[in-house]
């Protein structure tokens, strides 16, 4: 995974990769060849050389330690430069990914899971790069090079090395074969320490009251215990390690000097020369250690890398036009690609439009008379659904009319916003939006005609006025202050220091939950739209407030600009949307009633139950 | 191997030292509310973690030994190998007896040295883990035991952080103290005093050079700190920038914002890979740098030891001698370097286990039976007036002064605002020094059975001293009376529902349940009486039948469907795949909130308690669910005294009382006929939520 990972990503880094793996190596056959300078100058010492010729030997290990270092320094830069050219390159990749994928998959993802992934699973693959050229390179080189050192020094003597080094990294082999799966192990019980205790803490109250203290207690200490018995043993296990190579170290040495011994009694070997075989096997295997942790840094790497590349190879899944593709290459027929969008916005007039046809290529107008939404027989199946989610719905909605979409969970409703917002292609049937079918709208026309209120109230952090512009950048204070009338949020921003440039925290935190949503109302009030989706827009506002809202939105607004706008209400709450022109009524998707509340009351058993429950039977039945 | 386990299970005395109820430097209680983690004093943490460590001695006695015997050791070996070099000094002239006798001690050494050393880590871990458990019991423990209010002010995630995460930092921080910290300080004292038994010239060389390498790699951390420090800055931008934008991504896509989002973010993005290089560069150049001072140090070492090879001056070596001088030299830094690698480390655990310690130091509820004469204590918020960074010594005089007035100062301040605010305790341990000796239970037990009659009278209560959330509260409810709470949101409404509960406790005036005080109650005796169903619906990670039968795990499966069915949860759980042996995750994927509504009716209704306080759930759900759920609650609050925070209507109509509640008073009460009738502010409310009636 993480090779795979690697050629998408590292591939403008090879050189410096290739470069900084050289000099690395540079750096280490420096100080493999100063055992041998050392095995000169202890021999040169025996046979009572001068201190002149000591002083010439002393520096020529200066200079090779200056050498290294010089060599090294190039490889640290080009690893840091490597490691985080591509970090900075994963990171912009996922963000980008994150930003399109279907809202289906973000919340499959979570978007926890989707920032973690974006900073520390990068963090992990950087630092994997980084020490992959800094570190994993050096150990083997060493390791093959202090063999081939030995070797060449004396062939005998180097088969104690051939013996202890895999001894070794056999001792290193198990001891990772072991305790990994006891990491992992280990991980799912944090995991599940995790959960009871945020079950604890989410509970606190039913705990409380069904005084069940003691028994949650027992159920997270025997957990904890289970946990703690699991670390002793995965620590007795990775232990194991540095005694091992210590021990094979030990009778490394133990043999060097016994067979030395032996050969320089033959004299086919100097004493400085089994000085330097010491070296050599302290060099070796002093860094094994250290192996292991590299080995840890690859493998949470490797995992971070399946991660990372779960987001990036999301398949593009029912993406609006124009998002699968570069915005201003949109899906349009050729002729209509680039000129009549941009002309559509800023020159309507110029093309008067017929009633969609096949060849609705041609823009929309403002043309009060094109209804704002068509749909027709309109079907939508999530991937992988057995039912569809929205299924065969028709209905069209003038402009300048409201429409009320009501339905509980599962009706379909999330779908249908889903579909205007051009997260979703219909599976069947046709949605069109001021004339034009959604899979012919771009980008632009779309986000220029629809604007929506979520159900979320969704404000960044910025100012007032940064997050009132989103739909239109030269927005005038007028408009600003005009949207902000309606929406019913004029006074609580007036009344702030600021005013427009008060700033917003993110999530707009410093705004109470109510002044959140009239300000996500404002902000798609701003900009002209034609239709407004407000879903589920106004729960947190009392229902005075609320009342005042629609009001404003459809009345006392129509007489301005936004006479033409049209209106998509998604609501739980009957009173919300039952003055709406007509009133949708969903269930698993189908349309189960479309009407006026009157009509809806005498022909639509669900709409009637809905009432009936939320605003008691005899009022339903006088209405 | 047992006792490691009923120690950490068990000990009380274990959990009382981590509490830190030994009082140490900074103990104070009383006079603090809202520990905070950063008023603690590093020295003072590390006291204290050292404390809870010495608790298992026996374990923390093995761990040092064994890694002092080992470190030894392990340096010994070099001197033998050059002993045994000695032995060998040309052809010919090889003491082959001399190499046997130095090759047998060497393997010796060498295998009491791997085994001391596995000894050593094995137990270090084995104190890390059993730590790790008592701080988590402890954790658990207070954090069922701790106030509500406690709950309530403080982030879940963060809490839960601290018991995770925080606990998994500290055992890695005692683990590294141990092996890494402890290790590399016995090394480096037995290098040098090994080395001087060498040669004292040579390991002047050492010594001498040493300091060079540590102020390179100060001066490289240094010089790092800062870029890291920006670099922390640009990461927690570049954070807040994706999390903005993943959790706004429906309204981005249906914007069309996606490329202004990715434009803002690849800004940061690419500052960060500026920084990032910088930061990361400058800190790798410790390793090198360290090691280039190291090889220096060891061409001199190779130096000065082949002239006192070849000429005997400044002293006298044998080859054997200088091939031990330069296995040490190869060495002498490692251990400089894991402990500087690990100070970082050891940071995080010291502040990771103040995060720990301000939990388990919140202060616990006196005891109940003498509310007004308990602690004269404990505001709910206000800043802890003694400073936790007590110094333990130098500045002694100065602190059991400034202590005691500031006690003093605030005793009488929490006297005065509340009396006896989270005056009342659990069962649990005395875990705060100065608490009063455990009461033994004054408390009454309720008489069964219970009628359920209720009574406010003239109650007061504020979460924060000064902002009062009920301002004197007053009625009545009669054995299976249903009473309707209804009220704009922050009026008090499911605050009234957790004083019954004794989740919090009034600051002023009484409730009472059958005529008794219910502060005189046992408190687990008085909820026994209440069944709750809130409007989150809390489900926990198992088999339907365990999440029904949380509350009465005893009953029998009849008893369990027959609740199910009361509460038309029946149905639905008996087309799941399982039936009541379906698992269902926490956070109910799978159930729609009524389902998971519907269950936790079930859960209440078999434990079939005689007085009901409901939450209703505001955001509807589809309509038959809902109207399932309506029917489950019509019937569970059949003859019942039911306290209902009413969102529906047909709850509103059917109650024999509806109190309207504002700003913490009741504005108005009566049937619901009588409150439209008056006209007032319920006809008015009345009106705007439910447009067709008028």
């Amino acid at each position: 995974m993480m090779v795979e990972l690697l050629r998408r990503f590292l591939a403008g880094y090879r050189v410096c990769s290739l470069v900084a793996v050289l000099t690395k190596m540079i750096e280490v056959v420096f100080e493999l060849l100063t055992p041998f300078v050392v095995a000169a100058m202890i021999d040169a010492a025996q046979a009572g050389a001068g201190f002149a010729q000591m002083g010439g030997f002393a520096a020529v290990l200066i200079g090779f330690a200056l050498a290294s270092y010089a060599s090294t320094l190039v490889c640290q830069y080009l690893a840091a430069g490597v490691s985080q050219g591509v970090g900075t390159k994963l990171r912009d990749a996922i963000y980008e990914a994150s930003l399109r994928l279907s809202p289906e998959q973000v919340d499959r993802f979570g978007a926890s899971s989707l920032l973690t992934r974006t900073t520390a699973d990068v963090n992990q693959v950087q630092l994997a790069i980084a020490l992959t050229l800094r570190q994993v390179t050096r150990w083997p080189v060493l390791v093959v090079g202090s063999i081939i050192a030995a070797v060449s020094i004396d062939r005998q003597m180097g088969v104690v090395f051939a013996i202890c080094l895999p001894v070794v990294v056999v001792a290193l082999v198990f001891v990772m074969r072991v305790s990994v799966p006891l990491l992992m192990k280990m991980q799912a019980g944090l995991d599940r320490l995790s959960l009871l205790m945020r079950e604890s803490l989410s509970g606190v109250r039913t705990i409380r009251a069904f005084r069940k203290d003691a028994f949650e207690r027992a159920r997270f200490d025997e957990a904890t215990h289970t946990q703690a018995r699991m670390s002793v043993l995965q620590g007795r296990i990775s232990a194991l390690l540095n005694p091992a190579s210590f021990v094979a170290m030990g009778v490394g040495l133990i043999a060097i000097v016994v067979l030395g011994g032996r050969r320089v009694y033959e004299g086919s070997l100097t004493t400085g020369e089994v000085v330097a075989f010491v070296s050599y096997m302290t060099q070796a295997l002093s860094s094994i250690a250290f192996l292991a942790s590299l080995v840890m840094v690859l493998m949470r790497a490797h995992t971070s890398s399946v991660r990372i590349l779960e987001v990036l190879q999301v398949p593009a899944q029912v993406q609006g036009a124009g998002l699968a593709v570069l915005p201003t290459q949109n899906a349009a027929p050729p002729n209509a690609a680039t000129i009549p969008t941009q002309n559509s916005v800023l020159l309507p007039t110029h093309n008067p439009a017929p009633l969609p046809t096949q060849n609705s290529a041609t823009p929309a107008t403002q043309n009060a008379a094109l209804p704002t939404l068509v749909l027709d027989k309109l079907s939508f199946s999530f991937a992988g659904a057995q039912k569809p989610a929205i299924d065969k719905v028709s209905l069209t909605l003038e402009a300048g009319h409201t429409l009320g979409v009501i339905g509980g969970t599962g009706s379909g409703k999330s779908a249908l916003t889903g579909l205007i917002a051009g997260l979703y292609q219909p599976s069947s049937g046709i949605l069109s939006i001021c004339g034009v079918p959604t899979e012919e709208l771009s980008e632009q026309k779309r986000s220029a005609w629809v604007s929506f209120v979520p159900q979320e109230s969704s404000l960044v952090s910025g100012t007032i006025r940064s997050n009132l512009c989103w739909r239109d950048v030269h927005a005038t204070d007028e408009e600003l202050w005009q949207a902000l009338r309606d929406a019913q949020a004029a006074d609580f921003v007036r009344a702030l220091e600021l005013q427009l440039d008060a700033p917003v925290e993110a999530h707009g935190k410093n705004f109470s939950g109510g002044q959140r949503q009239r300000l996500c109302i404002a902000r798609a009030l701003v900009g002209d739209a034609r239709l407004v989706v407000l879903d589920d827009a106004t729960s947190a506002l009392d229902y005075a407030t609320d009342a005042a809202l629609r009001q404003a939105l459809y009345h006392g607004a129509r007489s301005s600009k936004r006479q033409n706008v049209s209106y998509v209400i998604i609501s739980q709450r009957i009173s919300s949307l039952m003055e709406a022109d007509e009133i949708l009524v969903l269930d698993h998707g189908r349309c189960c009633g479309l009407g006026t509340h009157d009509e809806l009351l005498k022909s639509c058993l669900i709409y009637r139950e809905i009432c009936e429950l939320q605003l008691g039977a005899r009022e339903v039945c006088h209405g | 191997m047992a006792n490691l386990y009923s120690a950490a299970a068990g000990g009380a005395g274990t959990l009382a030292v981590i509490r830190g109820d030994d009082s140490g430097p900074s103990r104070n209680d009383g006079d603090k509310s809202s520990v905070d983690a950063a008023s603690y004093s590093s020295g003072y943490v590390v006291r204290r973690i050292a404390r809870a460590a010495l608790k298992h001695g026996g374990l923390v006695a093995l761990a040092f030994i064994s890694s002092v015997v080992s470190g030894i050791l392990q340096l010994y070996v070099p001197i033998l190998i050059g002993r045994g070099i000695d032995c060998i000094v040309g052809a010919g002239q090889v003491d082959f007896a001399g190499i046997d006798r130095v090759v047998r001690l060497a393997l010796f050494v060498v295998i009491i040295a791997a085994a001391s050393s596995w000894v050593a880590s094995a137990a270090a871990s084995r104190l890390a883990a059993t730590l790790a458990a008592d701080l988590r019991s402890a954790l658990s423990k207070q954090l069922h035991e701790i106030p509500l209010s406690y709950h309530d002010a403080h982030n879940r995630g963060d809490l839960l952080s601290r018991c995770i995460n925080d606990v998994e930092a500290v055992a890695d921080g005692l683990l590294q103290t141990i092996t890494q910290f402890f290790g590399g300080i016995v090394s480096i004292v037995a290098t040098i005093a090994f080395m001087l038994s060498l040669s004292p010239v040579v390991t002047l060389v050492v010594v001498v050079l040493t300091p060079l390498s540590i102020g390179v790699a100060a001066l490289i951390a240094r010089f790092s700190a800062s870029s890291f420090d920006s670099q922390q800055a640009l990461q927690g931008t570049l954070s807040s920038s994706v999390e903005e934008g993943i959790s706004n991504h429906r309204l981005i896509r249906a914007f069309a914002k996606q490329d202004e989002f990715l434009e803002d973010f690849s800004l940061i993005n690419q500052e960060l890979q500026l920084v990032g290089e910088r930061a990361q560069f400058i800190s790798s150049l410790t390793n090198p740098s360290t090691r280039l001072v190291n090889n220096i140090i060891y061409a001199l070492v190779a130096l000065v030891g082949c002239v006192c090879l070849g000429t005997g001056w400044p002293s006298v070596l044998s080859v054997g001698q200088v091939s031990s001088f330069l296995s040490y030299a190869h060495q002498y830094m490692k251990p400089f370097n894991e402990i500087s690698a690990v100070v970082t480390q050891l940071q995080t655990a010291i502040s990771s286990a103040a995060r720990i310690f301000a939990v388990l130091d919140e202060p616990l509820p006196a005891k109940p039976s003498e509310p007004l004469r308990a602690k004269p204590s404990e505001p709910l918020v206000g800043k802890a007036s003694e400073p936790l960074r007590a110094k333990p010594s130098g500045s002694n005089q100065k602190t059991p002064n400034k202590t005691s007035t500031s006690t003093d100062a605030s005793n009488t301040a929490a006297k005065q605002e509340a009396p006896n605010k989270m005056s009342l305790s659990t069962d649990s341990d005395s875990v705060v020094a100065n608490a009063p000796a455990r009461v033994p239970s004054a408390q009454l037990k309720l008489p069964r059975p219970v009628s359920g009659a209720l009574e406010f009278s003239d109650v007061h209560f504020s979460y924060i001293d000064g902002v009062e959330i009920l301002k004197g509260i007053s009625f009545t409810a009669s054995p299976g009376q249903r009473i309707a709470l209804v009220g704009p949101t922050g009026c008090g409404k499911t605050t009234l529902v957790s004083l019954l509960m004794r989740f919090y406790d009034v600051d002023s005036g009484v409730i009472k349940l059958d005529g008794i005080d219910i502060n005189k109650l046992d408190k687990d005796d008085l909820r026994a009486a209440f069944g709750m169903v809130l409007q989150d619906s809390w489900i926990f990670e198992g088999t339907i039948h365990d999440n029904i039968a949380y509350g009465k795990p005893n009953a029998s499966h009849d008893e369990l469907v027959a609740a199910a069915k009361r509460a038309h949860a029946h149905g639905f759980i008996e087309q799941l795949p399982l039936g009541y042996d379906t698992v269902i995750a926490s956070d109910g994927v799978g159930l729609s909130a009524g389902q998971r509504q519907l269950i936790c009716i079930a859960r209440v209704m078999l434990a079939d308690p005689p007085v009901l306080l409901l939450d209703e759930a505001t955001s509807s759900i589809d309509a038959r669910t809902e109207r399932l759920v309506q029917e489950a609650f019509d019937e569970m609050m059949h003859n019942r005294t039911s306290l209902v925070v009413a969102h529906r209507l047909s709850t509103i109509k059917d109650a024999d009382c509806i109190l309207l509640m504002d700003g913490g008073r009741i504005i108005e009460r009566g049937s619901y006929s009588e409150l439209l009738a008056y006209g007032g502010r319920f006809a008015a409310l009345h009106a705007a939520q439910f447009p067709s009636t008028l």
